[in-house]
């Protein structure tokens, strides 16, 4: 999956992700720049925020959060490493394998964990090479009756 | 994806899933079997609430939206034919590309017409037969460097 940056002031942000503790203020500057062109390796929704894992302008080793109104999704394909957790507080988060594997996976990796790291290199490299094209339905679906006739 | 069904009435539901105008009260009970698996074909979330369309026991030829809080995930791989949109609203829907490809798709489906029950017919033996296993990391990234340098 791929977002294209349309803003990356707070100005553009609706009032629902506005949260000053955390820094997003409507001054804020993301790291983003307009017209730019980002994999999106996890996202995460919480009470009706959605924000994509993305290596901004400033990337070092980690995936950072970005906020969803910032982009326009310009490939709308989803990742065959993506997993689904929904956690019993709401949290939904969309990520690969080893995200979930460990709760602290997250937390290793940007406290730069030598693992951790080594994992999302590897994801990273995956998921900017991901370019796959579906057959047309009807096609897929007589491929699959023939295996499975077989 | 694979959902397992663990609660069957409106008492399990959390409040911000409860709205009566639209048939979800305490007292509703779903056409779902406590145990019992379903595939899922599509989900949207919208202001926190997670819903999954799948065929319950009811089904005929369309799959309904069922709220999240009635299952457990056993399956959670996202499925290869799922695409994501969010809308300017903030609503997220996570489907195949059919769905979205006409704004009125799932209208339609639901109105019996001819051309989008066959591709949901088409889908649904798609997703229901699809399951597949991934590589270890080590062993895909192996496989990608190869092809690159092909």
């Amino acid at each position: 999956m791929k977002i294209r940056c349309i803003a990356n002031t707070g100005e553009s942000l609706p009032d629902e992700y506005i949260d000053p503790p955390r820094g997003y203020t409507r001054k804020i500057k993301l790291s983003l720049t307009i017209g730019k062109e980002y994999v999106v390796y996890a996202i995460r929704e919480w009470k009706g925020t959605i924000w994509y894992y993305i290596c901004d302008d400033i990337f070092s080793y980690y995936p950072m959060e970005n906020p969803a109104p910032m982009f326009e999704v310009v490939d709308s394909r989803v990742s065959k490493y993506w997993q689904f957790e929904l956690s019993p507080n709401g949290l939904l988060m969309i990520a690969f394998e080893q995200w979930f594997a460990d709760p602290y996976f997250y937390d290793k990796l940007t406290d730069q964990e030598e693992a951790e790291v080594e994992i999302f290199d590897k994801v990273k490299e995956l998921m900017d090479a991901e370019d796959f094209a579906l057959p047309p339905l009807d096609v897929a679906v007589e491929k699959l009756r023939e295996t499975v006739s077989v | 994806m694979k959902i397992r069904c663990i609660a069957n009435t409106g008492a399990s539901l959390p409040d911000d899933y409860i709205e009566p105008a639209i048939g979800y009260t305490k007292q509703i009970q779903f056409s779902l079997t406590v145990g019992r698996e379903y595939v899922v074909y599509a989900f949207r979330e919208w202001r926190g609430t997670i819903w999954y369309y799948i065929c319950d026991d009811n089904y005929t030829y369309y799959p309904m939206q069922n709220p999240a809080p009635l299952f457990e995930v056993v399956d959670s791989r996202v499925s290869k034919y799922w695409r994501f949109e969010l809308a300017p609203n903030g609503r997220l829907e996570i489907a195949f590309e059919q769905w979205f490809t006409d704004p009125y798709f799932y209208d339609k489906l639901t109105d019996q017409e001819e051309a989008e029950v066959e591709i949901f017919d088409q889908v649904k033996e798609l997703m229901d037969a699809e399951d597949f296993d991934l590589p270890p990391l080590d062993v895909a990234v192996d496989k990608l460097r190869e092809t690159v340098s092909v």
